[in-house]
């Protein structure tokens, strides 16, 4: 049905284990600042300088002192390639400690304890001073055994498209045998940016051992195209939030993101003679003679004015007339996506271009017309005219994974099937207006009854197109969180 | 429980515990009712606290304003000031209004408690509450957490205002008994890790800090001697030290004598160590009184073990004598231990560096004693009934002190009366030796005077003379007194002792408990095998009592009772309070000898593994083959074993796979088709779980209801994919026992219709 479809897009190859600049230790941050390019200068001059020095003078604490930022340069950097290794962090999943406030609270009691105890000698306090260790190596046990054995899904949407809100649910299966996970937050894709604006983390109170847990979030993606889920983040300050601990899960799944769509002002764009040829068209399935096809059996949700009596008596069942489908609509839509070489700037033009035709699309779709493609991906696409939930969402995928093309609309025109033009009505969306569009359009005219062209530069554009405000997407971090879900 | 309600008892029983164990600790009875009252009223008050905000903030500021006082005026002691301080500020936090953060604060609060509880006492039934709040510490954490990062959660999602009712009825079935089991086990390994960490955190008393510790300690012992004071002694009930004797078995009436100090000088009223003379010249020279004519001995390390080597000494099991004392801090710094001792050998972590021995044969702690101190104590076993004795000689000067010493006669010391007394007694005894003599005046006293707490005095009377001519009976200072000063008039050098004999023996432990009644006074005579005073061969100082014995108190109805706790008691100080460095070291070269022990173990098998193999290549052979022959079957049968309890093992966990919920759901749905067959209604190929629902329910309207609920859930279950939980499991099973139940019914009628029809045919 759909000719050569955009060649699939090569999906970055990510790690799943890659450690975010959040998850490394202070240790490694500390090492990394050390061992940066920047900084390879003072740091041989220091090195060589205290070499040169303890030759000179002969010390033996300069010799010392040299030895000793050689060793640790060594093992520094040992460190940081053995824990920059993906096995190590395949090995160690990427865990993190960080003390709560309550768990700083705790430590400096511990110590100040531990302080009596030493100062007093009274073994009562070294009771004490034991139970509270106690209590922070059962904290880093029971934190562990919560995140043993975990497996986690995630199932998206049928269809997601960008700036629209859609429910992910998350899949939590507690494989141990015994212990229940308690208290976990699970957080989706971290790290993912702006691109993605969801709830911070979902939240488990209880998992039981050897069961499964399901839960729901909401989430817009605001641009089209494929969109990688990076696999989930876990913490949990379980059991007695004096550490949080977090925990990288892998867990890589993609969606593509079809176009946004536009609330179209039909009244506008189907105006004049245009606006009448297309009610009388769309009119027509309504007043139009249907065929008669056969007769089914009468099942649940069948039309009981259907029902012919005469083969139902001859039967001795219920038995209902089928008709032949309404002979649909065309509409063609011709998306121009031709951006000039070096024009940044006009991208935004070309993601309304596609917004607009993806609109138009759905628009005509959801009325049962047969509906068709054209444009330059940037090779050229023409999906032929059909209708259908698997149509729609071909002609979705192909706008979804659309690029800027160097061909015109005037080049795209001249491979336009006549037969195909005649039968349809034509949506020309352009990203500007030029003199080589203009000929296009009056070859269009020559062709099909209705051709009307939505140039998305033009001041006109706006009365067509009326985006909601929400839709604006946020920039930076404000694009995460619970503002933008309570909305 | 749902999770709230099981938070609120948690924490309100850890928070009674802490507050609790400090009142009693602190020893205040007062300040225990204002706990309780505190923590009742908090409970009955939970939804409606007693204080606000601000009236709980002037509360709080105004005990932190009254804490100084507490400590200058009442108290007098800042640990105490500081618990009565504690204890009144959890009680206004209980009282007030009460948010996460108040919580925590009052969590911690109750830690301080427990941790200032820790210092005030050194008692066994401290155990128990922190056994109490270790337990509700975890379970109370656990759940605070979970209460709070739920309540995160609800924010995070928009829901933080939803009332507390919805937020119960969300978190029920959280909180279930598996909880508290799982909980309680991990309080049980929290409790194991504690142990290890206690034993092998390294013991250190560094004493960084000024400050010492309040020591409670217990009065009763005296370093003197007052005959002059009358009335009615109350025995004292207090625990002064435990002994365990340690090459003796069971009780030994005659060896329990822990002796503490021994006094010389009489001067008609009152014993003394010295004479006031020597004493004041002593002064004179600038040298602290208390100290005078003692000798210094410093602690050496032997193997690990603090000693202090008093005489040279050859021992053997039969002549020597190790007794442990487990000694409460007492306001004296006397050592105690049956005379005389030639080592000590300290145990706790308490220990001083130096001790010091005076001419009497006391012993002292060079510091005062703070906490629990424990010690061996190696004392020379001395035959009271030694042959050598009969035919033994004394000195009236004894290392420089005069032993003959006693008050001038005639200011109002009867010393003819007595000399006579005494000389009467010797030769009605026919005594001719020394110690035949002792002897004889120990036995007359010990026959015909009788014991007696409640003293009665002749006024302007010397107590010695008082005691043997006109009150007849006296208490134990009498008894010893006149013993001494009889012995003294007719020649004999004799001292008197003070310290304690007997106590409560505990057959649980072997130990005796001395209590501050068990307070006791004897005599000390010294011999010598040689006449010639130049000359020396001392037998030694000999022990003689002439005390006859009070009417002895039986332990009553919870003597076993007591007597076991005190047991604990015991052992609580040996493993707890008194655990030091000594006892890691003993531990580590225990474990040091096990893992040597293990090793030789070891060796000796691959030896003689060795040893098997490294015959002849025949006799290996054969012997192989013997091994082979021997052990296969066993391990042909052990894995045979396995793989039956293996196939066991899977064959229940594809049981259990079978009935789980997903499996459950889809069967239960066959369950109402194969009830509804009954009732001649069967589904058709073509017909909807719906569209059969709704056939059903138009033709039997009695089971409309039951068949759509069980309908609907299983198509929620089968195309929902929507896991079952157990309480649906159970309510859906109940609606098809209500199908079967109602068709059954209608069979019955039908029947029943059935057979009135052919009736009436």
């Amino acid at each position: 049905v759909i000719k050569p479809l955009h060649k699939k897009q090569e999906e970055p190859e990510l790690d799943e284990y890659a450690l975010e600049a959040e998850d490394k230790s202070r240790l490694q941050r500390l090492l990394e600042w050390i061992f940066h390019r920047k900084r390879a200068w003072p740091r041989n001059i220091l090195t060589l300088g205290t070499a040169i020095l303890a030759f000179v003078t002969w010390s033996r604490i300069l010799a010392a002192l040299f030895i000793l930022m050689v060793a640790l340069r060594v093992i520094g950097r040992m460190y940081l390639t053995v824990t920059g290794t993906k096995t190590f962090r395949k090995l160690f999943k990427a865990r993190r400690l960080h003390l709560t406030t309550e768990g700083w609270w705790f430590v400096l009691f511990t110590v100040a304890i531990g302080t009596a105890a030493i100062n007093t000698g009274v073994n009562l306090l070294y009771l004490i001073l034991s139970m509270m260790l106690s209590f922070i190596v059962i904290s880093g046990i029971l934190s562990e055994i919560t995140f043993r054995k975990l497996e986690i899904t995630r199932s998206l949407p049928y269809s997601v498209f960008a700036g629209e809100q859609f429910d992910v649910t998350l899949h939590v299966k507690n494989k141990k045998r015994l212990f229940p996970t308690l208290s976990l937050f699970v957080e989706d894709s971290p790290g993912s940016g702006p691109e993605l604006a969801r709830m911070k983390a979902c939240y488990i109170l209880k998992a039981p051992a050897q069961q499964r847990h399901s839960m729901n979030y909401s989430a817009r993606i605001w641009r089209r195209g494929s969109f990688t889920f990076n696999g989930f983040r876990l913490h949990s300050g379980y059991p007695f939030n004096f550490f949080n601990k977090h925990m990288r899960v892998p867990g890589i799944s993609s969606a593509l993101v079809y176009p946004r769509l536009y609330q179209l002002n039909y009244s506008e764009i189907l105006s004049g003679g245009e606006r009448a040829d297309a009610l009388r068209r769309l009119n027509l399935r309504v007043q139009g003679e249907e065929d008669f096809r056969g007769l089914k059996e009468f099942r649940e949700g069948d039309n009981p004015r259907h029902i012919h009596w005469v083969s139902s008596a001859r039967h001795r069942r219920l038995m209902v007339k089928e008709f032949e489908k309404q002979r649909a609509n065309r509409v063609m839509v011709i998306l121009d996506t031709y951006l000039p070489v070096g024009s940044p700037e006009k991208l935004e033009a070309l993601e309304h271009g596609v917004s607009t035709a993806a609109s138009l699309l759905t628009f005509f779709n959801s009325k049962n017309y047969q509906t068709s493609l054209v444009a330059y991906t940037p090779r050229l696409v023409r999906a032929k005219a059909d209708s259908g939930r698997h149509h729609y969402f071909s002609l979705m995928e192909i706008l979804a994974r659309l690029d800027p093309s160097a061909r015109g609309l005037d080049e795209m025109v001249d491979r336009l099937d006549a037969r195909e033009l005649r039968d349809s009505m034509v949506f020309v969306v352009t990203l500007n207006e030029s003199r080589r569009n203009d000929e296009a359009m009056r070859v269009l005219s020559f062709y099909s009854p209705v051709v009307k062209c939505i140039c998305v530069t033009n001041d006109s554009f706006s009365r067509y197109v009326s985006p909601p405000e929400e839709w604006a997407q946020p920039t930076g971090d404000k694009a995460d969180g619970k503002a933008v879900m309570a909305k | 429980v749902n999770l709230y309600k099981a938070f609120r008892v948690s924490s309100m029983l850890m928070i009674a515990i802490g507050l609790l164990v400090l009142a009693w600790s602190a020893g205040s009875v007062f300040y225990m009712l204002v706990a309780l009252t505190g923590v009742v009223l908090a409970w009955v008050y939970e939804d409606n606290p007693v204080m606000g905000r601000s009236t709980s903030t002037a509360a709080a500021l105004f005990c932190v304003a009254y804490a100084p006082l507490d400590y200058l005026m009442v108290s007098l002691d800042i640990i105490v000031a500081m618990a009565h301080l504690l204890i009144l500020l959890q009680v206004i936090k209980l009282l007030a209004v009460k948010k996460n953060r108040d919580y925590l604060q009052m969590f911690l609060i109750s830690l301080i408690q427990l941790a200032v509880a820790a210092v005030l006492t050194i008692d066994i039934f401290f155990f128990i509450p922190f056994i109490a709040y270790l337990v509700f510490a975890t379970w109370t954490l656990i759940l605070f957490h979970l209460k709070r990062e739920y309540e995160r959660s609800l924010r995070l999602a928009g829901e933080g205002e939803l009332p507390e009712t919805v937020k119960v009825e969300r978190t029920r079935g959280v909180i279930t008994p598996s909880f508290f089991i799982g909980s309680t086990s991990i309080c049980f390994v929290t409790l194991l890790l504690t142990s290890v960490f206690f034993a092998i955190m390294p013991r250190l008393s560094a004493s960084l800090l000024p400050y010492a510790l309040r020591p409670m300690r217990v009065s009763g012992f005296s370093e003197s001697i007052d005959l002059g004071i009358s009335g009615e002694i109350t025995p004292g009930e207090t625990e002064v030290m435990k002994v365990e004797l340690l090459n003796v078995e069971g009780p030994s009436v005659d060896l329990a004598c822990w002796r503490g100090v021994a006094l010389s000088h009489y001067d008609g009223v009152k014993w003394r160590k010295f004479s006031p003379e020597e004493v004041d010249a002593i002064t004179l020279a600038d040298i602290p009184a208390m100290t005078a004519g003692r000798t210094s001995y410093t602690m050496t390390l032997q193997g690990g073990k603090r000693v202090f080597d008093l005489m040279p000494f050859k021992e053997t099991p039969q002549n020597t004598l190790v007794q442990r004392i487990w000694q409460s801090p007492l306001d004296t710094k006397v050592l105690f231990g049956m005379h005389p001792i030639y080592r000590i050998e300290f145990r706790s972590q308490e220990a001083p560096n130096t001790i010091e021995v005076d001419a009497l044969g006391s012993v002292y702690n060079k510091v005062s004693q703070y906490g629990i101190i424990g010690y061996d104590v190696y004392s020379l076993n001395l035959d009271p009934e030694s042959p050598e004795l009969e035919t033994a000689v004394t000195y009236p000067v004894v290392d420089e002190i005069d032993y003959m010493q006693l008050p001038t006669p005639g200011r109002g010391f009867q010393y003819n009366e007595l000399k006579e007394f005494a000389e009467g007694i010797i030769s009605k005894a026919n005594a001719k030796t020394p110690y035949e003599k002792v002897r004889a005046i120990e036995s007359h006293l010990f026959n015909n005077y009788s014991y007696t707490r409640n003293i009665t005095r002749t006024p302007d009377v010397e107590p010695v003379y008082d005691f043997l001519f006109n009150q007849k009976s006296g208490h134990c200072e009498l008894f010893a007194s006149a013993m001494a000063v009889l012995l003294r008039t007719v020649g004999i050098p004799a001292r008197v002792v003070n310290g304690y004999r007997g106590g409560q023996w505990v057959p649980y432990g072997s130990f005796y408990i001395v209590r501050q009644k068990d307070a006791h006074c004897w005599v000390e005579v010294f011999f010598d095998r040689d006449r010639d005073p130049l000359n020396r061969n001392e037998i030694g100082w000999v022990r003689f009592d002439p005390t006859p014995p009070a009417i002895l108190e039986g332990g009553g109805f919870f003597a076993p009772v007591t007597n076991f706790i005190s047991y604990l008691r015991l052992k609580w100080i040996d493993y707890v309070i008194a655990y030091s460095a000594v006892e890691q070291r003993k531990i580590a070269l225990e474990l040091r000898d096990t893992s040597m022990q293990m090793r030789g173990w070891v060796s000796r098998v691959f030896k003689s593994l060795k040893d098997f193999f490294s015959g002849s290549s025949e006799d290996t052979r054969g012997r192989v083959l013997k091994v082979l022959l021997y052990a296969i079957p066993p391990a042909v049968g052990l894995i045979a074993l396995i793989v039956l309890l293996r196939g066991r093992k899977k064959r229940r966990r594809a049981r259990k796979k079978l009935s789980s919920p997903s499996e459950v759901s889809v069967r239960f749905y066959r369950d109402l088709l194969k009830a509804l067959e009954h009732a001649g209604l069967r589904r058709g190929y073509s017909q909807t779980p719906s569209e059969f629902a709704r056939v059903v329910a138009s033709t039997t309207s009695s089971i409309a209801g039951p068949t759509w609920a069980v309908t609907e859930k299983f198509l929620e279950v089968r195309f929902g994919g929507r896991e079952m939980g157990r309480e649906e499991i159970k309510v859906v099973s109940a609606a098809i026992e209500r199908v079967r139940i109602a068709i059954r019914a209608m069979r019955a009628a039908r029947r029943t219709a059935k057979r009135q029809q052919a009736g009436t045919s």
